[in-house]
């Protein structure tokens, strides 16, 4: 077994995209069956919303998702895992299940809630924006309680931007349920410290695209549970854990329990890489973070990766991954390695991945978990 | 409602998944919500009133005969065709948007904005194409430099050319493939939401709640006992111009003209609330001071009266925008504006409440019936 750096050749993006492609129309109606049923996993998971600490109803889809044999532990964080195989060098695949939001830190006299943005993680600079005039969901524990981020009107400023011309933090966000007095907002179930979270609109673009919220990282979920319900157990090499991670936003919450709670030997980080200039484009295949980073970065299984995504015809982006969460959670505890599906306009409520880059990431992970380490 | 600014006339295979919210108080079976809800969820971008004019057809009591004038208006008219008075009450179909502009070679779309609206509301959301194929989903992306510090500076810098559409193909040929072609209309995925406390909200309850308002009187009236001609309007291009209503002016002359559309209120946390202040569930408004007309007093009294003596909640106040019925006075009709109060105007949430909405069918029925 080599340790040492080996150079792996990039493959140019466009080639990359013409392979999908080609592969794609070579396999034809099934592969588009698979295509549809991996953004179906998209779709299902993007239209729940899941807080850092309150991830129940992703936690929930999940496990309705998995296979009959997946046997799920979930620990005091609310981190879902399921392990397969036995023996070897322990592998585990971890996607984080929740996403930026916000809860109910103030109800005014007037019945208007008033938000807190829970996130430790950098958001974009319009985050905040983003959700003014946009359709809400207050997450109770009983009920998802519609509602609406209230927006100066057009016409009492004659267009004239200026209400909405200033930074806009959660602080300036007044949300509105319908509710009139505090006793209308006990009434209509609602609650201090409630999740809040952009209301799930998620379209279809062409291609086996998807926009919505909160791809980062209900496509890395999506990855996972793609790989576990097409996993077959018996050609495993060793011990594969599954996990689904709580508070990730917030640091790597969940991470840091799973990496004390777990005992593995290598670590696949399933997240969204880097937005930016350099940014993985969806399409062009799974992300990897590139020989050279700094932050859980691990050339063995870097090699490994780059490996079994030759052998099975999957081109890579080598692209950045932003530091901290997960991979810090690993780092310096085991071999880690940054990987996941690309997302496109990261931070917005119209977050675009693409299904065949969740089919062949679950594809790669799946020939790595079958293969000698 | 038509935006004035400064006293200028501003001219200007999909998949929609919504979480199954639930509304913490159930709907309320037979309610102006209820027809609400179908002509919200139904896309009419200015100039692309069609399948609101359809949905609005289909509600209509089966004793309408309606005409569709040569500008898209859709008409329905009852009562003696001589009668004492001739009363006009018209609402609009259409609502803001985008049409497509250009297909751009990288599949991309150049849009143009279609009436007025702070146009960051669109930045980074998803939305719908509606093409003679169908809809099809898109993304307005965001400015370039959404994740700097800079970006938050100006929020407000986003806007006119910047704002394109992102459907995910990289080639014109493949975006038209999807049926997608210039001139095509683009909203966001339209969905009514019902709030707690019988409040709803949804992208084009301006004018959807004065259309609904309009069929509900239909609906209710008693044609064989009116004693005036009462022609009910569902007009066009409202938003970009009253254009819908300038045809109409052109061949009726109404006894009065009453255009049924919304009162932007300032019962909000984030307006000031020296004046349009109407509150939401106190019942319909009397516009009787707008960007765009100054109501006849003497009419404005008339009408609280009637409202009071039939027991039906009523406020009055001044706001800003324009209405239908504001081009009917140059021609010797006088203008009333009929409206319910609403929040967050032009917005993708427009709030409103049902008992508001419920009185002014009540009351627009009254005056057809009554004046």
């Amino acid at each position: 077994m080599t340790t040492g750096r080996r150079p792996v050749r990039r493959r140019p993006l466009a080639a990359g995209l013409v392979l999908l492609a080609a592969a794609c129309a070579v396999a034809g109606p099934a592969m588009a069956g698979q295509v549809e049923d991996a953004a179906a996993l998209v779709r299902g998971l993007c239209s729940i919303g899941g807080v850092a600490g309150h991830e129940g109803q992703v936690r929930a889809a999940i496990r309705k998702a998995a296979p009959s044999w997946a046997t799920f532990e979930e620990d005091n964080l609310g981190n879902l895992t399921v392990t397969v195989g036995s023996g070897g060098t322990g592998l585990l695949l971890v996607a984080h299940m929740d996403e930026p939001g916000y809860v109910v830190s103030g109800i005014t006299d007037r019945g208007y809630l008033r938000l807190q943005r829970l996130s430790r993680q950098p958001l974009p600079a319009l985050f905040d924006q983003f959700h003014m005039g946009q359709p809400l969901v207050v997450q109770t524990r009983r009920a998802q309680v519609p509602a609406v981020a209230v927006v100066p009107s057009t016409h009492l400023w004659r267009g004239n931007p200026a209400p909405l011309n200033r930074p806009i933090l959660d602080e300036d966000l007044f949300v509105d349920i319908g509710a009139r007095a505090p006793d209308d907002v006990a009434a209509a179930g609602v609650a201090l410290l409630d999740p809040v979270v952009i209301g799930r609109r998620v379209v279809d673009l062409a291609a086996g695209r998807i926009a919505g919220p909160a791809m980062d990282d209900r496509a890395g979920c999506a990855t996972l549970l793609r790989l576990l319900q097409t996993l077959e157990p018996s050609k495993l090499r060793g011990t594969l854990t599954v996990a689904f991670s709580a508070q990730e936003v917030m640091g790597g919450r969940g991470a840091e329990r799973l990496r004390n709670r777990l005992h593995v030997g290598d670590v696949l980080v399933i997240d969204a890489p880097a937005a930016g200039r350099a940014a993985a484009v969806p399409g062009g295949g799974p992300a990897v973070s590139a020989p050279g980073g700094k932050e859980g970065y691990s050339q063995r299984l870097y090699n490994l990766v780059a490996e079994q995504a030759a052998e099975s015809q999957i081109p890579l982006q080598n692209v950045a991954f932003t530091a901290g969460g997960a991979q810090a959670a690993f780092q310096g505890k085991t071999q880690v390695l940054a990987m996941g599906v690309p997302v496109q306009y990261a931070g917005t409520p119209g977050e675009v991945t693409d299904a065949h880059d969740v089919l062949a990431l679950a594809q790669l992970l799946k020939a790595i978990a079958e293969a000698e380490r | 409602m038509r935006l004035f600014r400064s006293g200028a006339i501003l001219v200007g295979g999909v998949l929609v998944l919504c979480a199954p919210a639930r509304a913490a108080r159930p709907a309320r079976e037979g309610g102006s919500f209820t027809i609400l809800s179908t002509l919200v969820e139904t896309p009419g971008v200015s100039t692309r009133e069609q399948a609101v004019r359809d949905r609005v057809r289909a509600l209509l009591p089966s004793w309408a005969r309606p005409d569709i004038d040569a500008k898209g208006n859709l008409l329905v008219a009852a009562g003696p065709e001589r009668g004492a008075r001739t009363l006009l009450f018209i609402a609009h179909m259409d609502e803001t948007g985008y049409l497509v502009k250009t297909v751009r070679d990288d599949g991309s779309l150049e849009v143009k904005q279609v009436g007025g609206f702070f146009e960051t509301l669109y930045e980074g959301q998803v939305v719908l194409v509606h093409t003679v194929k169908g809809d099809v989903g898109g993304v307005v992306p965001p400015r370039p430099n959404y994740l700097e510090t800079a970006a938050a500076e100006a929020p407000a810098a986003f806007g006119g050319d910047a704002v394109h559409v992102d459907l995910g193909v990289t080639t014109r040929q493949s975006a038209e493939a999807l049926g997608v072609a210039v001139g095509d209309s683009i909203t966001i995925p339209k969905t009514f939401q019902r709030l707690y406390g019988s409040y709803g909200s949804g992208r084009a309850v301006d004018d959807r709640a004065g259309c609904t308002a309009l069929l509900m009187a239909l609906r209710g009236l008693d044609t064989k006992t009116l004693r005036n001609r009462v022609i009910f309007a569902f007009s066009v291009e409202e938003e970009i111009g009253l254009n819908g209503a300038q045809a109409l002016a052109q061949t009726l002359r109404p006894d009065l003209a009453i255009a049924v559309d919304t009162f932007v209120s300032s019962d909000s946390p984030l307006e000031r609330e020296a004046f349009a202040h109407a509150v939401l569930g106190k019942g319909p408004v009397v516009r009787a001071i707008d960007s765009s007309n100054i109501t006849d007093p003497a009419i404005v009294d008339r009408v609280l009266a009637l409202a009071r003596q039939n027991g039906l909640p009523i406020q009055y106040g001044l706001t800003r925008g324009g209405n239908d019925g504001s081009v009917f006075p140059e021609f010797g009709t006088p203008d009333l504006a009929l409206s319910w109060p609403t929040v967050h105007s032009h917005s993708p949430v427009e709030v409103i409440h049902e008992r508001d909405l419920d009185a002014l069918g009540a009351l627009v029925r009254l005056i057809a019936e009554r004046w």
